[in-house]
């Protein structure tokens, strides 16, 4: 059924203790994914402008490639869509027609390899339209302070959750899984999206996941939603659990092998 | 003209004047009113951001059947719970940290003597960690209270944490919340949040959320830990290791620790 309800960001909190820098957009990622310099991706390229535009309150990322990154300047060159991101040599084209998709164990260690090549950078503050905007004027991105996202991911948030950047999973929204869900985002356009840090790590394993330590959610939402966070490089979690006696001896293939200590360093992430 | 000395007078012009003439005649006919003299004349407008400043959130708290969150002051440090069942309301389950021991070690399952919280998974499961309470938002309301928390940055908090031995807090030090897993060697009675008593059967495993410190020997034995921040300002008056332990299961001995300072999640 339709309905008028807009999914949009809206921001009731002014954002207080922020630390924002300066970054410049990653054009030659941008380059390589528009003119189709991408053999087998993990996700679908696209073509259209509007999808490589940086919009406030994006998730933006560097990507951890050095043939990418080898730009000789001391900037920090980011980039808000999933689209064309590609993993190790095994990845399949998920989103291809006419593929089966991937099981649910190749689907986490292909994300893995995609997750591999990817660095949190910071969520947008201003807005970079790489067609029209000066390249080395850049745009502003906040990594610390209250801030309002949006949340395009498939978990529900609840307010204390650690939150973290995240890729689209290809199985989350099943045939939807090309269209973004917030109001005035070109369908074909992948957000990366905000996933609680407990579910990513067992899709990808604790270290991997806590490179992508966002903040803090303060407020409950549900996908489609905008949710209150509080962005923060906090400290350390050290998690070494009595798991519960009713727990499988093998763990399942989508938790994390490391069971008898777990440390998290949530400082790693050298911004 | 220059290199003649000017008359004296005051800039008039705002933001320097009292917004009257300069000069106070006999008759004090000039003078400048209460109001004039109440505005600023001196502004501390920066271009950059004051020092330690504090990113607080409100949080609508749902009422207990008993009213422990009436009692929750300044300083508290405040859990939330985890639920979809009143995902439509704004509201949530909030406890401090009396509170939270509370409901770990009373919490039955359903028509069972068996306690709800008998993993961690189950504790991380229900409920978070979300900040300081700094004040009350609404005070018109004897139903409900809406509290402003401290997330991030400088905050008040009650002194809950004493190195081993009688050590001193000090400034710098890492203030931790561990949850650990006890099991209870003989009968015992333990406090609730109001001060009632709860008897507690030998043999019965329970967690505790307790404060400790990287330095304290108990450290690596808590099943998690959660940073809460870095000191910045400690009072001199240690509280003994008694009233301590006693405010880690009783609200109003937790409200009369002293209060330290606190910078959480930078």
């Amino acid at each position: 059924m339709y309905s008028s309800a807009k999914r949009r960001r809206i921001k009731p909190y002014a954002r207080a203790t922020s630390f924002d820098f300066n970054a410049a957009f990653d054009i030659r990622h941008y380059q390589r994914i528009k003119y189709g310099n991408v053999i087998d991706p993990y996700f679908p390229a696209v073509g259209t402008n509007e999808a490589f535009q940086v919009m406030e309150g994006e998730v933006l990322m560097q990507t951890q490639k050095p043939g990418v990154r080898r730009y000789g300047d001391h900037q920090m060159h980011v980039f808000s869509f999933a689209n064309g991101l590609e993993g190790d040599k095994s990845t399949l084209n998920s989103s291809a027609p006419g593929s089966s998709g991937p099981t649910t164990d190749d689907m986490f260690r292909e994300k893995l390899a995609v997750m591999k090549n990817l660095k949190y950078a910071g969520v947008a503050v201003t807005e970079f339209k790489p067609e029209v905007d000066v390249f080395e004027q850049g745009f502003v991105i906040t990594v610390a302070g209250l801030n309002t996202l949006f949340n395009a991911g498939a978990h529900t948030l609840y307010p204390g959750d650690i939150i973290c950047a995240d890729i689209p999973n290809p199985a989350d929204r099943g045939q939807r899984k090309n269209r973004a869900l917030q109001t005035g985002i070109p369908h074909e356009k992948l957000q990366f999206v905000i996933t609680p840090f407990t579910k990513l790590a067992k899709q990808i394993g604790i270290e991997e996941a806590s490179r992508f330590i966002m903040g803090t959610a303060l407020s409950y939402s549900k996908p489609g939603a905008p949710v209150d966070v509080v962005l923060h490089k906090c400290n350390v979690i050290i998690a070494k659990g009595k798991r519960t006696s009713s727990e499988p001896s093998a763990p399942p293939a989508d938790q994390p092998r490391k069971k008898k200590k777990r440390i998290i360093n949530e400082g790693k992430n050298d911004l | 003209m220059k290199g003649t000395p000017a008359q004296g007078s005051v800039n008039s012009s705002p933001p320097f004047s009292f917004g009257s003439a300069s000069g106070v005649g006999a008759d004090y006919g000039n003078r400048p009113s209460v109001a004039a003299l109440q505005n600023p004349t001196m502004h501390n407008n920066v271009p950059e951001v004051m020092v330690n400043s504090t990113a607080r959130a409100p949080l609508f708290v749902r009422p207990f059947h008993r009213g422990f969150e009436k009692e929750y002051s300044e300083g508290d440090l405040l859990f939330v719970r985890r639920e979809d069942s009143r995902a439509s309301s704004t509201h949530n389950i909030v406890a401090n940290l009396p509170v939270m021991n509370h409901l770990l070690r009373t919490t039955k399952k359903n028509g069972t003597d068996e306690l709800e919280y008998d993993s961690l998974d189950h504790i991380l499961e229900h409920w978070n960690y979300f900040g300081i309470l700094n004040n009350d938002m609404d005070t018109g309301s004897k139903w409900q209270r809406l509290l402003n928390v401290n997330v991030r940055g400088r905050t008040r908090v009650a002194r809950l944490w004493q190195p081993d031995n009688n050590g001193i807090l000090r400034r710098g030090d890492m203030v931790w919340l561990g949850i650990y897993e006890r099991t209870v060697k003989k009968n015992a009675v333990f406090c609730g949040p109001k001060g009632m008593r709860e008897p507690m059967k030998r043999g019965t495993t329970y967690f505790e959320v307790c404060a400790t410190l990287d330095c304290c020997n108990n450290f690596k034995d808590a099943v998690y830990l959660i940073p809460i921040g870095v000191v910045s300002q400690v009072t001199l008056k240690k509280p003994t290791t008694v009233q301590i332990q006693k405010a880690h299961s009783v609200t109003e001995t937790c409200k009369g620790l002293e209060r330290i300072e606190v910078l959480m999640r930078i």
